[in-house]
């Protein structure tokens, strides 16, 4: 778990948009891994296994809080982009299109993340989220419109 | 999602993503050639991968350290049965040797070929003998499914012809067409349907410990694999690239 758990957290701060119910929420899928670990199939993914504990952890448990207490609502200074290289086109370019990501709506930013950057294929975010394949379809397909739009012309080697 | 004749937004995005069928990669494949409303919406659907995986992977390195957990005696009680020790160690030993990263669809497709092709001796393709109307037959079906003429492919002046096969990647086709060098060597030409349209030279390198040349265009991934004769390996690239250009 060690090995994974950086991007365990980066997907409940996708999920949460706030780093503190981030930590609390993976610390929680830790914990919870190992009280069901009995449940764990050798052989398949551990990573899709934590995403999918993650997931049903945030939706049943954190989310109303969260929302309740302000912390689920974007904070964009936050989550910015260590700011390595001030003022390089690159660094500010993918800061812009880090934040069109997470200006989505929660759903479509989270198949965002997980079939374009930790490139599951549709069939696995499906499972992690619970969802038929094809409403992963939809989020993605509006997730990529709205991303595309308002990044405009700047979107230089977009695929 | 497919719905009759009308390629929708999500059929699209289904066709960037590499997660197409191959009735609609093909049908896609076709309609762009023609259809200046369709490039349009492609386009319209485009974003740029590469910075928001770069930026994704920049929040990696500002999560903080797991926290301690409890011992599995702890957790036990906590959870009010027994946590068998070897269950939670298989967990934390398969976070470490179980964890794969999955592949990014345009690149991992050629490392797979790589290992497909390694298992590839003389004679698996030494007996195969098919005719100029067989090979002819085999790659008109395959030029159709690929929306890519390959008709040329089996008079290469080198390399002698063997056979064609349809295997598939991600559920895009994927076209294996298998030679033997003039020293004995399989090798094989591939060609798949990718989710950039840019055109990337010819690379010439190893993989699998086998000579390797690839390139992109037009949608297209190629890749020219076997032996260990670069010299080969990037000639016969050469020589498919301009056959399969016109």
């Amino acid at each position: 778990m060690p090995e994974i758990f950086p991007r365990l957290w980066r997907y409940c701060l996708v999920l949460s948009g706030n780093r503190d119910t981030a930590g609390d929420l993976a610390q929680a899928t830790c914990l919870r891994a190992l009280e069901k670990a009995s449940q764990f199939e050798p052989g398949t993914h551990l990573d899709r296994w934590l995403f999918r504990l993650a997931q049903r952890i945030w939706l049943n448990e954190l989310r109303a809080n969260a929302v309740r207490r302000g912390g689920g609502l974007l904070s964009i200074d936050e989550i910015e982009l260590p700011d390595e290289k001030p003022g390089t086109e690159m660094n500010f370019f993918a800061s812009q299109v880090l934040r069109e990501v997470y200006s989505l709506p929660e759903a479509q930013r989270v198949a965002v993340l997980l079939v374009y950057v930790e490139g599951f294929s549709y069939k696995e975010a499906a499972k992690v989220l619970d969802i038929p394949i094809g409403t992963v379809m939809s989020r993605l397909a509006a997730g990529r419109a709205k991303i595309s739009h308002k990044l405009g012309d700047e979107k230089t080697g977009a695929v | 999602m497919n719905t009759g004749d009308y390629i929708t937004d999500e059929d699209l995005t289904v066709y960037l993503d590499g997660e197409a069928a191959p009735e609609l990669a093909q049908r896609i494949t076709h309609a762009l050639r023609g259809d200046g409303e369709i490039e349009h919406r492609l386009e319209a659907l485009r974003i740029p991968l590469d910075e928001l995986r770069s930026a994704m992977d920049s929040l990696t390195g500002q999560a903080p350290a797991m926290p301690p957990l409890p011992s599995s005696k702890g957790q036990s009680r906590r959870s009010g049965g027994v946590i068998a020790a070897g269950v939670v160690v298989g967990i934390l030993l398969g976070g470490v040797i179980g964890y794969s990263v999955p592949g990014r669809v345009d690149n991992d497709w050629k490392a797979y070929v790589a290992a497909y092709q390694a298992l590839y001796v003389n004679k698996t393709l030494s007996d195969v003998h098919i005719s100029s109307l067989q090979a002819a037959a085999m790659l008109g079906d395959l030029s159709s499914v690929l929306g890519l003429d390959l008709g040329s492919v089996s008079n290469d002046p080198v390399l002698n012809f063997k056979r064609a096969q349809l295997l598939g990647y991600n559920n895009n086709p994927l076209v294996q067409i298998a030679y033997l060098s003039p020293s004995g060597e399989p090798i094989a030409l591939c060609i798949t349907l990718i989710e950039s349209r840019a055109a990337e030279a010819l690379t010439v390198g190893t993989m699998q410990g086998m000579a390797s040349a690839s390139w992109t265009k037009d949608g297209y991934g190629f890749l020219v694999i076997g032996g260990s004769d670069e010299t080969i390996i990037r000639a016969s690239a050469l020589r498919f690239k301009a056959a399969l250009s016109g």
